[in-house]
């Protein structure tokens, strides 16, 4: 158990490190989150063409929750990375379990999710209008970027072949979950098997659970919500790890594991 | 001119092979889908053709975007973009070309659009003026090339130009009307989206599909034409400037 959480500090390090590498401070926040509060502002302002007042804060909220959610699924193409990087074989070599490395690389996606969220939503809200119980949203925030994780993670383990398609799975896997989640209209709004698809995927539960929270702030409803958020994201990830062990195995025995696309 | 067909017609050639550049339109069905659930759920229909067109121009831009900016880079970490400075053909003029080409292809979009507003909510979209369509819609992505282009071209001078590439796509979409008409946002904001020459654009091809008159749409395609085509020769002069600068710093093989 130490050993684990050892081995998931010293990839959260790494994973810290790959994001400072990644972005200057001004380049994160010009760039990146400016982005982030574009997009929201996009999807916000439709009110003003389909003419309800009430959808402006309805969507503002759940493209605020989305922009969070779109941090878990950039676990993907990270991950998928590893073996573009030629990291992959040695991580299955090891003798530890991948989970701890993976979680550990992607624990800045979670912080970086949630702060980047809440940065967008400060923003933004001045002019929206702030929701009663506001800040209990970074809690919620946390919750939907955990919870789409374990899909980004199953993710990366299907493009791990075939990395150059890492970024297309997770644009189109983030726009099925904006356009069915219930993020610009409620779910119900659709026949009843895509609702059943919504209610298997993540962000829909954890953005019911989101909407209730700022207003009424926790409750057992609210609970109720988060834990099947979870749920459904901790069956992602073993179905994720799942695929891990199967492109591993299949790459040892055809040799193919420290080949990438 | 032989030399921008032979990059039109290369970047075609390749483009078939790496699907890459071209697969943003992929995420095209969801994105129809996200915009008509609205749509619908507000009893709309007055709006489809805001909807279709929403995905499409994002498609098309993305790509654009996407495209000249890994064309630039991959020619930089190739080596390649010696080569083509050293050429005597502008090395604009090749960016263009290029990204050109795989807009060309991004236009499948279109198609794709309507067949998922078909298949998903029965639409059936009845276009008023098919032929001023084609017109508006090949003057705008021709203008989409010019300023992906300029962008990209920015990644030249910094590698965090990638960064600020793609944090320009949403305001170009927001102000460029893509979905809200400029004339439906704020006061304030409506001078500054008329400085955009997608929000020209967006308002002739809307226009094309849903009105009956054609009333004004020289003046907006136009301005299409105009905004397009300074971006056009004022990136052509950006470009000699980073390449002069680059060469002078030594930083031109410096991917």
């Amino acid at each position: 158990m130490t050993a684990a959480i050892r081995v998931m500090g010293n990839a959260a390090l790494v994973g810290y490190e790959e994001v400072r590498a990644q972005f200057t401070w001004k380049s994160w926040l010009f760039g990146w989150v400016a982005r982030s509060v574009a997009q929201v502002l996009f999807y916000a302002a439709m009110g003003l063409a389909v003419g309800s007042e009430e959808f402006i804060p309805y969507a503002f909220l759940g493209n605020v929750v989305a922009s969070a959610a779109l941090m878990g699924l950039a676990v993907g193409p990270d991950t998928a990375a590893e073996r573009f990087n030629g990291t992959l074989p040695l991580l299955v070599a090891a003798p530890r379990s991948l989970l701890p490395v993976f979680a550990g690389r992607s624990l800045s996606h979670l912080v970086q999710g949630t702060v980047e969220a809440m940065i967008v939503f400060s923003v933004l809200a001045p002019f929206v209008g702030f929701p009663d119980r506001w800040w209990w949203l970074p809690l919620g925030l946390t919750v939907v970027v955990a919870g789409t994780y374990g899909l980004g993670l199953c993710l990366a383990a299907v493009s791990i072949d075939r990395y150059r398609i890492s970024n297309l799975l997770m644009n189109v896997s983030f726009y099925l979950l904006v356009a069915i989640g219930g993020v610009n209209v409620p779910t119900d709004v659709f026949p009843r098997w895509v609702q059943l698809a919504a209610s298997v995927l993540p962000l829909h539960h954890g953005l019911l659970g989101v909407r209730e929270l700022v207003v009424t702030g926790p409750s057992a409803t609210v609970a109720g919500r988060f834990g099947l958020e979870l749920t459904v994201g901790a069956a992602w990830l073993a179905l994720g790890l799942l695929g891990f062990r199967f492109a591993a195995e299949s790459g040892r025995k055809d040799g193919s594991i420290d080949f990438a696309e | 001119m032989s030399g921008l067909i032979a990059a039109y017609r290369m970047q075609l050639a390749l483009a078939w092979r790496t699907p890459n550049y071209w697969m943003t339109q992929a995420t095209t069905p969801v994105q129809v889908v996200l915009f008509l659930s609205i749509v619908d759920a507000f009893d709309r229909p007055d709006l489809l053709a805001n909807a279709l067109l929403a995905p499409a121009l994002m498609t098309v831009w993305a790509t654009a975007v996407w495209t000249g900016g890994s064309v630039i880079r991959n020619d930089r970490w190739g080596g390649l973009i010696e080569l083509h400075v050293a050429a005597p053909r502008s090395y604009w003029w090749v960016v263009v070309a290029r990204v050109g080409a795989v807009v060309t292809l991004s236009l499948l979009v279109v198609p794709i659009a309507v067949l998922t507003a078909w298949v998903t909510y029965g639409v059936v979209v009845d276009v008023a003026h098919p032929v001023m369509l084609a017109v508006a819609m090949t003057v705008t992505a021709g203008a989409i090339v010019a300023t992906a282009t300029v962008l990209s071209s920015l990644t030249i001078l910094s590698r965090a130009a990638i960064t600020f590439q793609n944090s320009a796509s949403y305001p170009v979409l927001l102000l460029g009307g893509v979905f809200v008409p400029v004339a439906l946002l704020p006061g304030w904001a409506q001078p500054l989206g008329r400085l955009v020459f997608l929000s020209w654009g967006s308002d002739a091809i809307r226009q094309t599909i849903s009105e009956p008159s054609l009333d004004g749409i020289a003046g907006r395609l136009a301005a299409v034409v105009v905004l397009g085509g300074l971006t056009l020769y004022g990136g052509s002069r950006l470009v000699r400037s980073i390449l002069f600068r680059v060469r002078v710093s030594g930083e031109i093989g410096v991917a």
